[in-house]
């Protein structure tokens, strides 16, 4: 296990962390968030680069990451989950220039 | 410790971190004459334009809010103004003297359009203001003087993990120094563009950042190229990215947390000190020419993979955070952010030691790109030449 951390909540207020390495269902993760350390159990096998829910989302939920909305989540999401496209919709709609 | 550099303070209230003399070719027509002084003059920093003339409307207005940008820019000392007609050359180089710097200038038609004589003219006049500004020396000055350029380029899946978070904790160091930052690549904030929208200082300027973003999705499509459709793609997916929010977030995050104090059109220069964005191309050489134009001293740039283009008048900061980037790269990449990604720095700190290393070079330390003259300026055209 190298470095400090094994993931890291781009801001504080973060609903998502972004795995430093490849993660293995079940492992116990340090997560760094500002100043702090946390734990987080990882419930799926995550990518290096993928996110994983810091904590239960409810479906329909609007999921933030570098403190700003990146998607809304399409089924409740546990806690150390992947959250990824097979869980997480984009809330920008087709530009209506796009759609013409 | 107050957050201060030495530089170089400038009538208008502008600092450099450089005191070149800009040698500024207006005119394609006599840029081989400009090129020619510039080879007699130790230590000349020769910009050039290869148009000048057959430009109309916006794109004419675009080119010379370019050329008096540059000669305003804080970095250059002195400018001498080379161009094909006196009309022409008496115009930029009077808009270039507002701003209280030496200026002075050489016209074809001055000279019954020799060349040679063009380029003897310009050495001597060049060298009489390159010994006046070398009595110019550095003081210590306040980090609120510095004015920011920030950019990326050929990023990658850790650009919007380390490099871009890390500049952006560095951007905020700057705005809340008092300082003034930019960024721009309109096109990258497609996705976040409410994301941005709701950090500007009035509603009015959310409004311009959306009608930004929407002008030149149009004017893509137009073209019939879609954006959003395949985006983000099947790389970015397999790296991890699952929404265009998500993508665009990680790319304006080089441009930190900060209120948005305006939409700046391409080479205007900000009214105040903040942050602001830039309506400008995607493209590097152009953005930073953007910014250069706009009073950017000093450059922050960001790259996933490796990027060796610099700007000639504004230092630029090459950022990594891939792992080995630096390694591969070591005279190119200036901060190397890949123990963020590594878990070994959290972001405060490498945007602290960024922040170090941004008051060190205003101060006089050295880019690579200056160092191996990677620099240029490249002339956005906004029109076709009729």
């Amino acid at each position: 296990m190298s470095g400090g951390w094994d993931a890291v909540a781009i801001h504080p207020d973060d609903d998502v962390a972004v795995a430093l390495r490849d993660v293995a269902a079940g492992e116990t993760l340090r997560v760094r968030a500002g100043a702090a350390l946390e734990r987080l159990t990882a419930r799926d096998a995550v990518p290096l680069g993928h996110k994983l829910a810091r904590r239960d989302l409810a479906a329909g939920a609007v999921v933030r990451k570098y403190g700003s909305p990146i998607g809304a989540t399409v089924a409740a999401v546990a806690a150390g989950a992947h959250v990824h496209v097979h869980n997480l919709v984009s809330l920008r709609a087709r530009s209506p220039v796009a759609a013409r | 410790m107050s957050d201060s550099f030495r530089g170089y303070p400038r009538a208008d209230g502008g600092a450099g971190v450089r005191n070149r003399l800009l040698v500024l070719s207006v005119n394609g027509l006599v840029a081989a004459a400009s090129r020619r002084a510039v080879r007699a003059v130790a230590g000349a920093l020769l910009v050039a334009t290869p148009y000048g003339r057959g430009q109309i409307g916006a794109d004419k207005a675009a080119h010379a809010s370019q050329l008096v940008g540059l000669g305003r820019n804080p970095n250059a000392g002195a400018v001498l103004v080379i161009g094909a007609d006196r009309v022409t050359v008496d115009r930029i180089a009077g808009a270039i003297a507002e701003s209280g710097k030496p200026v002075d200038s050489v016209a074809l038609d001055d000279v019954h359009e020799d060349a040679l004589a063009l380029s003897e003219a310009a050495i001597r006049k060049g060298a009489r203001l390159a010994r006046a500004i070398s009595g110019l020396r550095r003081e210590r000055l306040p980090a609120a003087r510095i004015a920011l350029g920030v950019e990326c380029g050929h990023s990658d899946a850790t650009s919007g993990l380390a490099a871009n978070p890390v500049a952006g904790r560095t951007v905020d160091r700057l705005v809340d120094a008092g300082g003034t930052a930019m960024f721009g690549e309109t096109l990258e904030w497609l996705g976040a563009e409410q994301a941005l929208a709701a950090r500007a200082a009035t509603p009015e300027i959310g409004r311009a950042i959306v009608a930004a973003v929407a002008r030149r999705e149009a004017e893509v499509v137009a073209q019939g190229v879609d954006l959003t459709g395949n985006n983000p793609g099947a790389e970015n997916i397999r790296g991890g990215l699952s929404t265009i929010e998500e993508k665009s977030l990680g790319a304006i995050a080089k441009g930190g947390s900060r209120v948005v104090q305006g939409v700046l059109a391409l080479a205007e220069r900000p009214a105040g000190a903040g942050l602001w964005v830039m309506d400008a191309p995607g493209f590097s050489p152009e953005s930073l020419t953007g910014f250069a134009a706009a009073g950017a001293a000093l450059m922050l740039f960001t790259t996933g993979a490796g990027n060796s283009y610099v700007d000639a008048l504004a230092p630029t900061i090459k950022i990594s955070g891939h792992p080995g980037t630096a390694a591969r790269l070591p005279e190119q990449i200036d901060f190397d952010a890949a123990g963020v990604l590594e878990g070994r720095e959290a972001l405060d700190e490498a945007g602290e030691r960024l922040w170090r290393l941004v008051l060190d070079v205003a101060s006089g330390t050295r880019t690579w790109g200056e160092i191996l003259d990677e620099g240029d300026e490249t002339f956005v055209r906004t029109g076709a030449s009729i």
